[in-house]
């Protein structure tokens, strides 16, 4: 007996906590999923770079504006198809912020873009804040036969309360509306109308004995289960019904004379001139240093402008590394990406104009396993990202690797 | 006890039988009709930009006179009640409108002008009334399937017209319908997967709704057919219940 009403004990609390769960408030959300992708997925696809958040605190009803660039790297993996139909996305979870806009290369992208291998792309994006909560925000790249590719991401806060949140537009016959709950009533009553009718059809008929038919049905006596009366009636519905579906449709073509159908179309939006290149640069060899967690590649390096370069940066997977042996190229806490760590280079010596050298790069991080970023699990062990060269005025040469196989190292083995 | 108080007492049971009968199959109608109305043609049901008058049209009723067929099969062989569609559409009706407030409202707060479903009530109160006047399911596969996919259009243009309003958006010419899908960010659902008028059945000055809904018709009155096949053979089995003539034998065998 005692058994038995802990049992019920039990199952009476776990009901009430998987109630307390469901009806918990959503404002909260822990993880993004961005690390299920595949290492040489995020790796050698697209890389976003200087993504920028307007801010990290905000009210309901507050514009934030995501600004940057990405380049679809040339060496796209064979593994992952490439349309170039592409949709610029806004990951949040739900509409509790509202898409104002979305630009690539400055064009309004009201649909689906078709993009350039190879090409790089500045894109803006304006949301509004719609409800109060703690939540990750970033952008992302849809593909078609891709999926989507996903760029760097931030938490935000936003405080107040959505009560009164209104989202007004003008439509082109002159009349504004809120589309928070345009439509809304007008929806609700025919959805109950129609189901009235419904209701009213079925209590005609469950008002009477239902499980005794059966063996009325049995007894070969079907046909007095339906009298003349109830084929007037049913009659009286149907025409009932269409009349009414009739009328409905003559008042709805004289409520909205001018209606369009749904809107949808791809458009070609040419990529960024390309930037003026000072640099040529090629992986000749790459290791990953399992026990360590260190990637290390030699990079042959050719300066073809006329000032010092240096190399400054290593971009992949939304992962930063950065040469901290260059004067103020230190990290900033506002960064969206993920800080990768150091990035040391020998020698560290500017790579002198028309000179050709041999760069050893290392980066040692634990971000290569936080980030499963680990090249060893794979199909295709192959890393990618950008370079970033920079000389003494600041100007940048960017480099796209993609294609570099990785040799794992897995350290000494006891047999 | 006298007879018409057992009688009395007997029909009560009966009645509470029935009620218990009716809910328990309105239920798993719920269960199974809204599961497989999700799984088949989730997006076209789910927002309001996927309710075109082209692929919406063809979808949504070709794929949701399944369930109606099998149970009128049943209800109307065995019980002899008109009410098979009409019980099956309430339900999937119940089981959506849940499914909207609660997950797309409630939870991730998406406006119900985005998410709502859309209405097979009355033609499914019009298929119904098809096979309990003919009493015959081919003719009800032939009239009552054309008249689902007819009907299914006008039906729900009630609800989904202010939504097609035109509107200039950014500079971009865009339907109510599609500014709410572009705002409200679905994440998971890019543009392109949107599927609006592809195909070839473009005539009639660039109609497309009344080729969509023939096609629709068409298509209904075919998958009525194996569905309702399905419904007498696999779910209205009445092995347990002896018919009146095969109990009559037995009586004077025994």
């Amino acid at each position: 007996m005692r058994k038995r009403v802990m049992r019920m004990m039990g199952r009476a609390g776990a009901l009430a906590l998987l109630g307390m769960i469901l009806a918990g408030p959503t404002n909260r959300l822990w993880a993004l999923g961005e690390k299920s992708q595949e290492a040489f997925l995020r790796m050698r696809t697209v890389i976003f770079y200087d993504t920028q958040f307007s801010g990290r605190k905000f009210k309901v009803g507050d514009e934030m504006t995501v600004t940057g660039k990405f380049q679809l790297l040339p060496i796209w993996p064979k593994e992952i198809a490439f349309t170039g139909i592409s949709w610029l996305n806004f990951f949040v979870p739900g509409p509790q912020f509202l898409r104002v806009g979305s630009w690539i290369n400055g064009r309004f992208m009201s649909c689906s873009q078709l993009l350039e291998l190879g090409g790089t792309y500045e894109y803006k994006t304006i949301t509004r804040a719609r409800y109060p909560g703690h939540w990750p925000v970033g952008v992302m790249l849809s593909m078609k036969d891709a999926g989507p590719l996903i760029g760097p991401s931030i938490y935000v806060d936003v405080d107040g309360s959505h009560e009164g949140f209104t989202n007004p537009i003008k439509t082109l016959l002159g009349n504004t509306v809120n589309l928070e709950d345009y439509g809304e009533s007008r929806m609700l009553m025919w959805t109950l109308v129609t189901t009235l009718i419904g209701i009213a059809w079925l209590g005609f008929w469950l008002g009477r004995p239902f499980t005794t038919r059966l063996g009325v049905v049995a007894a070969g006596r079907a046909k007095e289960l339906i009298s003349g009366a109830d084929k007037t009636v049913a009659v009286i519905f149907a025409l009932g019904t269409i009349g009414l579906i009739v009328v409905a449709n003559v008042m709805t073509a004289s409520q909205f004379p001018h209606t369009i159908p749904i809107q949808e179309t791809i458009i070609r939006n040419e990529p960024l001139p390309p930037e003026p290149s000072r640099v040529e640069a090629k992986v000749l060899d790459a290791t990953y240093d399992v026990p360590s967690r260190t990637l290390a590649f030699r990079l042959e390096v050719h300066n073809t402008g006329d000032r010092p370069l240096v190399l400054k940066e290593f971009t992949t997977a939304n992962v930063r590394f950065l040469n901290e042996q260059v004067p103020g190229n230190a990290w900033n806490p506002d960064f969206p990406e993920v800080y990768g760590g150091a990035m040391k280079i020998t020698p560290s010596e500017p790579v002198a104009p028309g000179e050709t050298k041999v760069l050893e790069v290392v980066m040692a991080s634990a971000e290569w396993e936080n980030q499963r970023l680990t090249m060893y699990h794979e199909t295709t062990n192959r890393f990618g990202g950008l370079l970033f060269f920079s000389d003494p005025t600041g100007a940048r040469s960017i480099i796209a690797v993609a294609d570099q196989l990785v040799i794992p190292k897995f350290g000494v083995t006891q047999m | 006890m006298q007879y018409s108080q057992v009688d009395a007492e007997a029909k009560a049971v009966a009645r509470k039988f029935d009620l218990v009968v009716i809910m328990s199959t309105f239920l798993v109608l719920i269960a199974g009709f809204h599961v497989h109305q999700m799984l088949v043609a989730g997006d076209w049901s789910f927002w309001i930009d996927w309710k075109d008058r082209n692929w919406w049209p063809i979808v949504a009723p070709v794929l949701e006179i399944t369930f109606p067929a099998a149970v009128q099969a049943v209800l109307w062989t065995k019980f002899r009640m008109p009410i098979g569609a009409t019980f099956c559409c309430l339900g999937l009706l119940f089981g959506e409108w849940m499914n909207r407030y609660i997950n797309f409202w409630g939870w991730t707060h998406y406006p119900l002008n985005f998410v709502f479903p859309e209405t097979f009530i009355p033609a499914a109160v019009v298929l119904d009334i098809v096979l309990m006047l003919t009493g015959n399911w081919i003719v009800t596969a032939l009239v009552g399937g054309e008249l689902w996919g007819w009907l299914f259009y006008p039906t729900n243009w009630v609800m989904v017209a202010p939504f097609h309003v035109p509107v200039e958006y950014q500079g971009s010419l865009m339907s109510i319908a599609d500014v709410i899908n572009y705002m409200y960010v679905r994440t998971s659902t890019p543009e392109y997967l949107r599927i609006v008028e592809t195909g070839t059945m473009r005539s009639f000055a660039g109609g497309v709704t009344g080729v969509a809904a023939f096609f629709s018709a068409f298509c209904s009155v075919c998958m009525y057919v194996p569905w309702w096949l399905m419904g007498a053979h696999f779910f209205g089995s009445t092995k347990f219940f002896k018919n009146y003539e095969s109990a009559t034998a037995e009586v004077k065998n025994a």
